[in-house]
């Protein structure tokens, strides 16, 4: 447990620094994009936590939550990216819909083992 | 398959993902319709052409560099200081508006990364004078005209800048408009980009518009419009610590000093270039010119 908190905080840090040290470098024009890309790691990590304590033995659903959170994260740094040069690129958005099919995908399994687990409780 | 494969495989094919976005973002030209540029009209020549005798404003305090006359184009190339920046002032006097025409990189309007250097455009063209513009094709939406003819009928929020065949310049929200109606209107460039700077022989840009790269000292290009046939085009050179740049209000105050009643903010940063004479006359702020998806240019 304590090494995923210490990997959210370490994922959520990077994410500031890269936005600033990218600020810096692009002659003061920002994105709110970029700027909120840290609560990816950060939100997205203490439902990872809140979900571990009830899928101990199914770490898979956590993995799948963890690539959703990838494309999130990709699709907010990216569009982000996009934003500071003054332009658009209409295939970023295919990070976003990787998220939410993954994200679906996680909550079904999620579901689906907590129902298995309530299941257990009641025929026994 | 199992899941800890199934795992690598999502890993690898998300980074090929990133990588190929950024190519398709950055570096890959890709898309596009081709655009035939119209060639310059056929215009009389039996009346002289007028440069102002005396000039006022921010002229004043600039100096002559360069100069083009011919039967139906007088170009007077003029470099001030103001701001800490260095300014490059093309003051324009045509016989027929036609004459400013746009040039698109490559030919092409729209699609990514489709971009030439405003001088190579210019060598082309045997243009005499050329500006970066709107590089209308970097957003998805807004109005474009280039040369008489429709590009794009999509409406953005922003506010746009026509040229019109009668001579005048007018800034106007494109949601109040479409683009049938301004080619009606005798609409001979349509530049969407902005921000407004002069309306009206008023300042009316601000940094708090919500844009931040109009808050920051940046290099520069405009457009302005001072009188019927007479027109100034400014590119101001920024990123350096002999010209630091401007933000938008002390374009729009320079482009007021210069006697504009209307006046537009092009592209700026590393894409502002100006070309006269057959030679790049600002320094852009990369050191070398970067790629631009449109100009505006006179042949003279």
């Amino acid at each position: 447990m304590r090494k995923h908190i210490l990997w959210y905080l370490l994922l959520s840090l990077f994410l500031i620094l890269s936005t600033i040290i990218y600020e810096w470098f692009s002659f003061g024009v920002t994105s709110i994009y970029m700027r909120l890309s840290f609560l990816i790691p950060l939100l997205g990590g203490s439902i990872s936590l809140s979900m571990l304590k009830k899928v101990q033995s199914k770490t898979f659903i956590i993995s799948l939550w963890h690539m959703s959170l990838c494309a999130y994260a990709a699709f907010m740094i990216l569009t982000g990216i996009f934003e500071i040069y003054g332009s658009s690129e209409p295939t970023v958005i295919i990070f976003l819909y990787l998220g939410v099919f993954l994200t679906l995908l996680t909550l079904y399994f999620y579901i689906k083992t907590i129902l298995k687990g309530a299941k257990s409780c009641i025929s026994s | 398959m199992t899941f800890h494969m199934f795992k690598k495989v999502y890993y690898i094919f998300f980074f090929i993902l990133c990588v190929t976005v950024l190519l398709l973002g950055f570096v890959i030209p890709h898309g596009g319709i081709y655009v035939i540029e119209p060639s310059d009209p056929e215009l009389p020549s039996n009346e002289p052409l007028f440069y102002p005798e005396t000039l006022s404003g921010a002229f004043l305090n600039a100096t002559l560099i360069d100069e083009h006359m011919s039967d139906h184009v007088i170009i007077k190339l003029y470099q001030l200081r103001m701001f800490e920046s260095d300014i490059y002032v093309a003051d324009i006097v045509v016989r027929d508006p036609r004459l400013i025409m746009s040039g698109l990189a490559k030919n092409l309007f729209g699609g990514q990364n489709q971009v030439e250097t405003v001088s190579k455009m210019a060598m082309d063209r045997n243009a005499v004078f050329a500006i970066n513009a709107d590089y209308a094709s970097h957003y998805d939406t807004g109005i474009v005209i280039k040369n008489g003819e429709i590009l794009r009928r999509t409406i953005s929020y922003r506010y746009a800048t026509a040229l019109y065949l009668d001579g005048r310049v007018e800034s106007f929200k494109e949601t109040q408009t479409n683009a049938q109606r301004l080619l009606f209107d005798g609409a001979w460039q349509v530049f969407s980009f902005g921000p407004v700077l002069v309306k009206n022989g008023e300042t009316v840009s601000s940094v708090d518009d919500g844009y931040q790269r109009n808050r920051v000292d940046n290099p520069r290009s405009a457009f302005g419009w001072i009188e019927d046939m007479r027109y100034v085009f400014v590119t101001v050179d920024g990123r350096s610590s002999i010209s630091i740049g401007v933000d938008i209000e002390e374009l729009a105050i320079i482009m007021q000093s210069l006697g504009a009643k209307e006046a537009y903010n092009f592209d700026g940063g590393g894409s502002a270039t100006m070309y006269f004479n057959g030679r790049v006359v600002n320094k852009p702020s990369q050191g070398y010119e970067r790629g631009v998806g449109d100009m505006v240019y006179i042949r003279g």
